[in-house]
């Protein structure tokens, strides 16, 4: 009986946070994903692009701007990608954490080059925080080169 | 060339948002994958584990063997030692083994049929015996799982088991909620496998002793230590002790066996279970 009272302290635990931390991430990435929409539509006149050459028009000045954001991989999303990778099947978790983090990161470029025509040469970059096959949280790195036209 | 702003609702890089869905459908294709590699296994392990022969047993044997060199009661050890032997000596079908019984310090009602024909009985079931009749069947019925191979059986299916945990990640043992769970599957094997060796145990007996008295007592004794903490009976390796002494009993009247006397154990009290080691200290 004390065995059986261990065992459920135990694993209670682990599943307790499992279905907190479902609830709690599912929330916190609704929220997320609605300000980022919102946010988008606000910094859409300012485009950016992966060309690498300025519109023929004199320029006043290039920036280079950068926006990066970590967001951190919860317990529920790092079961289920760990289930999925013993079979290597999609991992829509992962899929949309890396989403929510790529994007956060051109919006935090954007606001980064205020005034700006237009950003070129944009190179988004992502990657793991954590050991091995742990995923302790996602990097998401963009950045370009803000141009100024002369008015 | 014109940059035009618009907008894309639709997220092509994320297909699905219903994570919970996901995570029950990626443990329903884990328990199913999980579940068809034991079948295969465990039944490959099993058509292996019966084929064995005795030597080679004796040789993977060896390990276990050696735990149990010396005994914390050697008298009682001595007078089961004892009546292992004229049950051998009288027994058909069994593997040759040197056959020995090894009491263990521990208040479990059980006994285990270890490989290479060394009979683990734990003290809870010593000290409940009250003849020497008690003791025979008890050993018959270990005894009858070795003349079956049912030892090698659930060795094969619990070294599979053991195997996909580790692959799993999951070490040490599974909470004690889940494990009765994993193993109902084997359980109805295991309870057919239970009843053989019981049927066994009675014929060895009677062509021991010559007849079946006090045989089918010792299950009461299960059956009333059974009472305290009752589990359904598919969750139970051994038959419903109640069903089992009823399936005995027809047994015996079936084969028409002759009731007889009860032997007494022997004195001053080898059992039931003083402790050898204050006796030694007197």
């Amino acid at each position: 009986m004390a065995d059986f009272a261990a065992d459920l302290l135990n694993w209670g635990f682990w599943i307790f946070l499992f279905v907190a931390s479902y609830f709690v991430g599912t929330y916190r990435e609704k929220a997320h994903l609605k300000s980022i929409v919102e946010r988008e539509k606000r910094l859409l006149s300012l485009p950016a692009l992966t060309l690498k050459f300025a519109e023929d028009r004199p320029v006043a000045k290039t920036e280079l701007v950068m926006g990066s954001v970590v967001i951190g991989g919860d317990f529920f999303k790092q079961v289920v990608a760990s289930l999925a990778s013993v079979f290597g099947m999609r991992i829509s978790v992962a899929e949309a954490m890396m989403d929510r983090a790529r994007r956060e990161a051109v919006l935090r470029m954007k606001e980064k080059a205020v005034g700006a025509d237009a950003i070129l040469n944009v190179r988004i970059e992502g990657l793991k925080i954590g050991e091995r096959k742990k995923i302790t949280g996602i990097e998401a790195m963009a950045c370009g080169t803000a141009v100024y036209y002369s008015k | 060339m014109n940059f035009e702003p618009r907008y894309c609702e639709k997220n092509v890089n994320v297909q699905s948002n219903s994570h919970f869905g996901e995570f029950i459908r990626l443990t329903l294709w884990l328990l199913g994958i999980v579940f068809v590699i034991y079948l295969l296994l465990g039944y490959t392990a099993e058509k292996i584990a019966e084929r064995l022969p005795p030597k080679f047993e004796a040789a993977i044997a060896g390990g276990i063997t050696s735990k149990f060199g010396h005994s914390d009661f050697p008298r009682t050890q001595k007078y089961l030692q004892k009546v292992l032997d004229s049950l051998v000596s009288s027994a058909e079908g069994l593997p040759p083994f040197a056959y020995r019984v090894i009491i263990v310090d521990e208040n479990i009602v059980n006994a285990v049929a270890l490989p290479a024909g060394n009979i683990v009985v734990f003290k809870g079931l010593v000290s409940k015996l009250k003849n020497e009749n008690e003791v025979a069947i008890i050993l018959a019925h270990e005894l009858g799982h070795y003349a079956h191979r049912d030892h090698l059986r659930g060795l094969g299916r619990g070294l599979v088991l053991v195997s996909i945990m580790t692959v799993l990640g999951v070490s040490g043992d599974l909470p004690g909620f889940i494990s009765p769970s994993v193993q109902t599957f084997d359980l109805k094997h295991s309870r057919d496998r239970e009843s053989a060796a019981d049927r066994y145990a009675m014929d060895l007996f009677v062509r021991t002793y010559g007849h079946s008295g006090g045989t089918v007592e010792v299950f009461k004794v299960l059956a009333a230590q059974e009472q305290g903490g009752r589990r359904p009976e598919l969750l139970s390796t051994h038959p419903d002790t109640l069903w089992r002494i009823q399936s005995l009993t027809d047994y015996l009247k079936l084969k028409k066996y002759p009731n007889g006397s009860i032997l007494p154990l022997p004195k001053p009290g080898v059992l039931p279970f003083p402790n050898d080691q204050t006796v030694k200290a007197q």
